[in-house]
């Protein structure tokens, strides 16, 4: 065995990430450079090993040459990675100083989890919320570069089509229409049923799969953020504004945030084969997240607004 | 050599070698054996950079590799398949019109 040689292809491949063929790739150097001693000095020896491999390259750098073009993230990205980071950590602080303020927590997963906390240690919360923030951002980021490097991501004017335009669809009467009839399917069946929410399909006997004060409650709460929804799209029709859609959201999140601190805590029906608290914090954590996003991407939308002339 | 030459010179090489290496392969190659005869013929090329770049032109499936294991050391050999030799076409006929170009503008350059 050739210790020299060992040992250098050891250490290229701590630091050779590719995704297949790494033994190959190893294999494939060994090969030259002990034919490469062979026929340049006669014979295999530790010298002539130690002259060709300090020829070869220093490891990370035979290394970093087989993984050209698989960054981490894309150069092109990095300057969002900084500014996500910004408006996350931006709407993150905000967060932060209502939940001390109002000395509860605030959950939106994966986004922030902050719990109820005095100032002192909001104060040491807060850069660690700084270094979450900039995990995350680069962890989507990373996920976007070996999906489609070249992606286009939103920000500002990036995305703009003509100058003037915030890139914001017109809103159509038919979804408001739509909107409106489900509203009022659903506004019929909880002034009917006292519920929105049925785990059967027997309509002369609906069940609801929450106890009664907890099934008006959550339809109303449901109720509210679709009438805020309606109202948003409706304004729309006069005032085709971003800044409608970020109230719009903005109020959703408040409701939601009823829903998921709510005094009245739900008893769920028992309907075997199936936990219905599951499907339940599934269904409101789904809205949560969906939220969240709507509200993220309005605020990016009104940013860009404001750049435009 | 001027720094700045020398950049240009890796940044001309870049695709210079890619197409150097397919026309090479019209025969079945070894790394080392590559390198020599490239070597004979005036390019001197490092391994570090030819082994990578063989891994890419493999990936992009321009060329092919199988291991001869039927001596002392094995050897994994290349050749150029049906694809590479469309896409060294290609790239044969953009350096063509590149050096046309060039050519068209010297003598430009020289009647004025």
């Amino acid at each position: 065995m050739h210790e020299s040689l060992e040992k250098y292809l050891k250490e290229i491949s701590h630091y050779l990430a590719v995704k297949q063929g790494s033994d190959e790739i190893l294999a494939e150097i060994k090969s030259h450079i002990l034919e490469k001693a062979e026929r340049e000095s006669g014979a295999v020896t530790e010298e002539s090993l130690s002259r060709i491999i300090d020829a070869y390259g220093r490891p990370r750098d035979v290394a970093a040459k087989y993984m050209e073009g698989q960054e981490i993230i894309s150069p092109t990205f990095k300057k969002y990675l900084f500014r996500y980071t910004a408006l996350l950590y931006a709407i993150h602080f905000i967060l932060t100083g209502i939940a001390v303020y109002f000395r509860t927590s605030i959950i939106a997963i994966p986004f922030f989890i902050i719990p109820t906390m005095p100032v002192s240690v909001a104060l040491i919360y807060l850069p660690m919320a700084l270094i979450y923030d900039f995990g995350l951002i680069a962890l989507v980021l990373y996920f976007v570069t070996q999906q489609k490097k070249d992606a286009r991501l939103p920000w500002l004017g990036a995305s703009v089509g003509r100058r003037g335009e915030s890139g914001l669809k017109r809103p159509k009467p038919a979804v408001l229409v739509m909107l409106a009839a489900f509203f009022g399917i659903l506004l019929y069946a909880l002034l009917r049923y006292h519920t929105i929410f049925f785990y059967n399909v027997n309509f002369h006997r609906p069940q609801s799969p929450l106890n009664p004060a907890a099934s008006v409650f959550f339809s109303i709460m449901f109720l509210a953020a679709l009438a805020c929804d309606i109202i948003g799209y409706s304004i729309r029709f006069l005032f085709n504004s971003a800044w409608v859609m970020l109230v719009q959201h903005g109020i959703v999140l408040l409701i939601l945030w009823v829903v998921w601190n709510s005094p009245i805590k739900p008893q769920y029906a028992s309907v075997p084969g199936v936990d219905l608290s599951i499907v339940g914090g599934g269904f409101v954590l789904f809205f949560i997240v969906l939220t969240v996003f709507r509200f993220l991407r309005s605020l990016v939308r009104v940013t860009r607004e404001m750049s435009l002339p | 050599m001027d720094p700045e030459l020398s950049f240009l010179e890796t940044e001309m090489n870049r695709g210079f070698l890619q197409v150097l290496v397919l026309v090479a392969l019209e025969r079945k190659m070894y790394g080392y054996g590559m390198i020599k005869h490239l070597e004979e013929t005036g390019y001197a090329v490092e391994e570090n950079t030819l082994y990578p770049l063989l891994r890419r032109l493999e990936k992009n499936g321009w060329i092919k590799s199988e291991w001869d294991v039927s001596d002392n050391r094995p050897k994994k050999f290349y050749a150029i398949t049906d694809r590479g030799k469309t896409v060294r076409e290609q790239a044969l006929a953009i350096w063509a019109k590149q050096a046309g170009i060039l050519n068209t503008m010297k003598e430009v350059d020289r009647d004025a």
